[in-house]
């Protein structure tokens, strides 16, 4: 890029046009959100009693119902079950999948190219088209109503998705494995120490995406899970009425914001992690 | 069981290697490999106690589906004809495995005698496990992902698609007995009109929502990537918040938000009719609402999968070769001609297999039309489904909504052969896979 | 590859095995005698038994369900009984959760879902001889009897009437009313009288209020209140066999037209579900969104209180707000249709005009699960919540109509005009079979396509008697399409 003291004027115009589609594009992304959290200290519960896009009357209100009516919604509960899902299956899924990807990527044996086959025909049957035969197979591990069911269904089902760390780990010359296997260090050791301290960013990717699958997650919970006392919080906030719609936005933040601050820090590694994985050079 | 035949070369079959055929582990002990002998005979007897005691009722189980019916009014217990079809097949998983064991014990076992015939010494216990974390690391780290996917991958999809031979669902529900009915479940959805026509509108409805919301997807994330890159664009880390707002949400929220602002008595439609600018009758999400709903739905998934193509085409971009943009400035190429001839090859060939997934996450995109349409209402013309729907959707309302587990079995499983014929041949004949190897 | 054969063997193995299966031999059930089904109930109560209790939403936020169990734990305190909440949702699948035992032991629920577990054999027969069903009505009875190994059996306690009922704010009247809207001067404001009049007001308070107000405000969707208009005008579920399906019967498109027209007066928002709880805070705010409301008799308490809570916010006191309330929400008959079906003109003679409509009805019993491990205490339970007391109590809290007519005759209000309406065969039960499962999806998409018709799209379609005729032909093809598919699937 050359340097240039004066601004031409397509110049200006060009840098116009681009600050006014960043503004235009920032408004869609955070109109809906700023709803959203406005609708949460909305004095009446629903939807109705906007005035235009916003409440009329602006009260803590639902943060306070939501935390003490546990008859009607047990947020407190909910919220300590997701925390304990996405936490656990976080944990293990990051540590299986680094560990699937990288053998995959390091290993060469016979059934690795039919394995990666596999994995794609599989990728592409959902895990809630056979909701059918999954709730059969919980019913009989008696895992049903069971927080630790969904932590095994979670990490079996982000270990599908190697794929994305394996590209990672392509990328790591062999070369540097090379000279480490001739100074008789062994493969454990390798991966400890060479392999881990490089793939920062993918580690944080990974779990950070594994964290965030169980902790938004619909579907498995909902079908699961049959108590009220261990439902998550997406299934107790789905199973309100349309006339509570303060409570869900409330309820909401508790879950979007702490996923919007972990993003925005980690936005780095983010950016880093997912375009070294799923991508070719 | 055929590398018996597979005799090493000029000399018979070595004495352990016929034992080890007869039982497993009896050719290691007489190659005085105790502890991994006594180990391998140990599991076969194991093996037969299983068989015994449960394999072989299980086997005859997945066969019968069930022979006397409960009558849980008298506590009377019955065959449960769906949790026998779970142990069969977990059963028969169970003997395919046993009969890899068993492979791998007469090819150890061969691999034991031919090295003792060398007059090598034979390796023992100690020096097998090490072996197994040197040469064999990738055994270990793979045992247990494996097993994991077995029960909650592919026992599930094997469950999946052998209910739909059988008439599970409807009437025929656990206490009564499920029977195999061969291709019925297929010849229903074939020959009834009402399901034929029903898949053909959802099918063609589908396959445009695929396209259209992967197209809108990438290039309005390309795009996007593009935007945030320019050089003029100040405070760049501050811009890529507001998407990142987008990304980080859980998808059930925005699309509850969303409804909620698009529905009949949310805010868009009342300051729409407030305005003056649409009429009374205006709505987008209704009963029969086909293209005001179906646009919605492009409009949500751009919102909420648009970000996450954004920040992978920006860590692609930031990848590119600078010196090749100053050389084609230099040839005078203005900025479309240098997006056209350069940006987007590169970016097109290093995202192939994010375009193919996406594809794929966009055609089973079953939670966009899920909560935008909260109720399950039916459209005229449409059975156990509306206009909107994804055929996931359909499958969603068959088998939880009205229990039809056969019929939505089965049109998984056409689902299924549809989506991976396309995905393997797609994902095969890209760059990507091609160049695995010639990359190191 | 080898591999790979034996796989495809193996799998080509079991399906041709597989279809020979299914020609084995197989046992069914046998018969029973009445003693034997009910030896179960005999005897000493379980010890330490805990029965899991399915009780409506209503019980539970109101804390009723709880006080109930409390009561309950403590009076069989000697056998350590504890009956809990079972904590699921309301709607939970015995069906699916039961055989597995993820289901509740004991369970309220409509008689259709009730009945559809019966005839599953899902939920237990009852001992009648040991139950205090003396007081209710035959008709009652007969909607949980299901014949069974050539035994009549009951399968449900019936506690609860359900039908509809119209809700109205007194202190929304027009203050003009007696002179304008009381033609007959019966002292009863016409627009909760008739259907014509009902109609009209809804139409002039939504024209006056641009939009923001309604007279009536229900949900256009819920099958279970409109069907009355179908059945109001010679349409019936099931004739003598399933075969027989009605609601397309001769004159049912006369009450479609009429819910077409009302459709009209309400506007889309209603074309939804969610009107019906949504009406909780209408019917209830400060604005007086919503002038009445046709649903269940239950949903008063909850009025009561919102309104209640309204007014104390208004800077009411809270027992006057209390009485206020009480006061102020008017419950009576569902409003009277004209006889030609046309609710847009304008009466001349009530009386002769109009006529007593019916609705769909049903009761509410407590059955007891099939797979419960404590079919003693499950009974007990459900003895304890047929006491006479006890179901006073259940009314009191929940507004619920009784089942019981001496306990209807003493309550009064609105269980004496539902009871009236059941002896003078209004109500129309709703069919305690397993069939009733597939009329409500065809059903609500036909109410929504009727309503949207005449509410939101651009070119309506059903504007003459012989389409709408078509509607519910189309209607009946669906529901057997639908029973079909659930034999054959």
């Amino acid at each position: 890029m050359t340097k240039k003291i004066h601004i031409r004027p397509e110049k200006a115009v060009k840098t116009a046009l681009v600050y006014l589609l960043v503004l235009l594009v920032s408004f869609i992304f955070a109109f809906p959100c700023v709803w959203l959290v406005l609708s949460a200290f909305n004095a009446e519960g629903d939807l109705l009693t906007l005035d235009g896009f916003f409440p009329q009357a602006y009260s803590f209100d639902t943060f306070r119902r939501l935390f003490t009516e546990i008859t009607k919604y047990d947020y407190p509960r909910w919220f300590g079950n997701t925390l304990f899902v996405a936490a656990v299956s976080c944990v293990i899924s990051t540590f299986l999948v680094i560990a699937v990807a990288y053998t995959i990527s390091r290993y060469r044996f016979k059934s690795r190219k039919a394995m990666m086959k596999a994995t794609l025909i599989l990728g592409i049957f959902p895990n809630f088209m056979n909701m059918t035969a999954l709730f059969v197979i919980m019913t009989q591990l008696h895992l049903i109503n069971n927080l630790w069911g969904l932590v095994l269904l979670y990490s079996s089902g982000s270990t599908m998705g190697f794929l994305v760390q394996k590209g990672f780990f392509d990328t790591i010359p062999s070369t540097i494995y090379d000279a480490a296997t001739l100074d008789g260090a062994s493969d454990f050791r390798v991966f400890v120490s060479i392999t881990l301290p490089l793939s920062k960013p993918m580690i944080v990717y990974t779990a950070l995406t594994s964290f965030v699958w169980p902790w938004a997650d619909f579907m498995l919970p909902s079908m699961l899970l049959i108590d009220k006392s261990s439902w998550t919080v997406a299934v107790g906030l789905n199973s309100l009425d349309d006339s509570e719609f303060s409570i869900f936005a409330a309820g909401s933040m508790f879950v979007a914001v702490p996923i919007i601050v972990l993003y925005v820090a980690l936005s780095k590694y983010l950016i880093q992690g997912g375009s070294a994985g799923a991508v070719k050079e | 069981m055929d590398a018996v035949k597979k005799k090493p070369r000029g000399q018979g079959v070595p004495y352990q290697v016929k034992l080890s055929c007869v039982f497993m582990g009896l050719g290691q002990l007489f190659c005085r490999q105790f502890t991994k002998g006594a180990l391998l005979m140990l599991l076969e007897v194991g093996f037969i106690f299983f068989l015994v005691f449960a394999g072989v009722d299980n086997i005859i189980g997945l066969f019968t589906l069930g022979t006397t019916e409960g009558v849980p009014i008298m506590g009377i217990e019955g065959d449960n004809s769906i949790s026998m079809l779970a142990w069969g097949i977990t059963t028969v998983f169970l003997v395919l495995l046993f009969a890899l064991a068993y492979y791998a014990n007469i090819k150890d076992v061969i691999y034991t005698a031919r090295e003792m015939a060398k007059g090598n010494r034979v390796r023992n216990f100690f020096e097998s496990c090490q072996t197994l974390l040197n040469k064999k690391f990738y055994f270990l780290t793979l045992t247990l992902p494996l097993v994991f996917v077995c029960i909650f991958n592919i026992m599930p999809i094997v469950f999946t698609a052998l209910v739909a031979f059988t008439n599970y669902g409807g009437e025929i529900v656990p206490p009564k007995l499920v029977s195999w009915t061969g291709f019925q479940s297929f010849r229903v959805i074939f020959t009834m009109s009402e399901y034929i026509g029903t898949m053909g509108k959802i099918l063609a409805w589908n396959i445009l929502w695929a396209v259209g919301s992967t197209f809108l997807v990438y290039f309005g994330g390309l795009g996007l990537a593009l935007l945030y890159n320019s050089a003029c664009l100040k405070f760049k880390r501050f811009w890529r918040v507001f998407p990142m707002f987008a990304y980080a949400i859980p998808s059930f929220i925005t699309l509850t938000g969303f409804y909620f602002m698009f529905c009949d008595s949310g805010p868009i439609v009342g300051l729409l009719k407030d305005w003056g600018w649409v009429s009374e009758s205006f709505t987008i999400i209704s009963y029969d609402s086909k293209w005001s709903l179906r646009l919605l739905g492009f409009f949500c998934c751009a919102w909420i999968g648009v970000p996450s193509v954004m920040f992978l085409a920006t860590g692609i971009l930031s990848n590119v070769n600078k010196e090749m943009y100053e050389a084609a400035r230099l040839d005078g190429a203005n900025g479309f001609q240098q997006f056209l001839y350069l940006t987007l090859p590169f970016v097109l060939f290093a995202t192939t297999p994010v375009i193919i997934s996406t594809f794929i996450n966009q055609f089973n995109n079953f939670s966009i039309f899920y909560f935008l349409r909260p109720e399950t209402v039916y459209a005229p013309g449409y059975f156990n489904a509306n206009s909107s729907d994804l055929l996931i959707n359909w499958m969603y309302n068959l088998t939880v909504e009205n229990r039809l587990y056969s019929l939505g079995s089965a049109l998984s499983l056409i689902l299924f052969a549809f989506m991976a014929v396309f995905s393997l041949i797609a994902y095969v004949t890209s760059p990507a896979y091609k160049k695995e190897d010639t990359y190191r | 590859m080898k591999k790979g054969k034996i796989i495809c063997i193996a799998l080509v193995l079991t399906f041709s095995v597989g279809v020979f299966a299914a020609c084995t031999e197989r046992t069914g059930g046998g018969t029973f005698t009445y003693e034997e089904l009910m030896a179960k109930f005999d005897g000493e109560i379980e010890q330490n038994a805990t029965i899991r209790v399915l009780d409506n939403q209503m019980a539970i936020e109101t804390g009723h369900l709880q006080e109930v169990l409390d009561a309950f734990n403590e009076r069989y305190a000697e056998y350590n009984v504890n009956a809990v909440d079972a904590n699921m949702d309301q709607y939970v699948d015995l069906e699916q959760n039961g055989p597995d035992g993820y289901g509740p032991d004991v369970l309220y629920q409509a008689n259709d879902m009730l009945m559809r577990y019966a005839e599953g054999g899902h939920v237990l027969p009852l001992p009648t001889e040991q139950l205090e069903i003396a007081e209710i009505p035959q008709t009652v009875m007969d909607v949980y009897k299901l014949e069974t190994y050539g035994l009549e059996l009951y399968y449900g306690m019936p506690v609860a009437q359900q039908s509809t009922v119209l809700t109205y704010r007194k202190d929304l009247l027009p203050e003009n009313w007696e002179s304008e809207w009381d033609d007959n001067e019966n002292g009863i404001p016409d627009m909760v009288e008739t259907m014509n009049d009902l109609y009209a007001y809804s139409s002039q308070v939504r024209q006056e209020s641009n939009g923001d107000r309604y007279g009536l405000y229900m949900s256009l969707v819920d099958q279970y209140f409109n069907t009355g208009y179908l059945l109001s005008f010679g349409a019936y579920v099931f004739g003598d066999t399933h075969d027989d399906i009605g609601l397309n019967a001769d004159g049912a498109e006369v009450g479609l037209n009429l819910f077409r027209d009302l459709a009209g007066a309400l506007g889309s928002t209603c074309i939804s579900q969610n009107a019906t709880t949504q009406v909780a805070t209408y019917l209830t705010n400060s604005a007086g969104t919503a002038f009445c409301t046709i649903g269940t008799p239950d949903w008063l308490t909850t009025f009561q209180e919102n309104l209640t809570a309204t007014y104390v916010r208004e800077g009411m006191a809270q027992e006057e707000a209390e009485a206020a309330a009480k006061e102020n929400l008017v419950i009576v008959a569902p409003p009277r249709l004209p006889k030609d079906g046309d609710i847009t003109k304008e009466l001349t003679d009530i009386e002769e005009e109009t006529f007593a409509p019916t609705t769909m009805g049903g009761v509410n019993a407590f059955g007891i699960s099939s797979y419960t491990k404590y079919p003693k205490a499950s009974l007990a339970f459900v003895k304890f919540v047929s006491e006479y007391e006890n179901l006073r109590w259940r009314s009191e809290a929940l507004g619920a109509v009784p089942a019981r007519t001496d306990l209807a005759e003493e309550l009064g209000g609105v269980s004496e005009i539902l009871s009236g309406r059941v002896s003078e065969g209004l109500i129309y039960m709703m069919p305690s079979t397993r069939d009733t499962q597939y009329i409500w999806d065809p059903l609500s998409s036909l109410f929504n396509d009727v309503a949207t018709d005449n509410t939101t799209r651009a070119v309506p379609v059903y504007t003459t008697a012989e389409l709408l005729k078509g509607a519910l032909d189309k209607l009946v093809t669906d529901i057997r399409s639908a029973m079909a598919v659930g034999v054959i699937s």
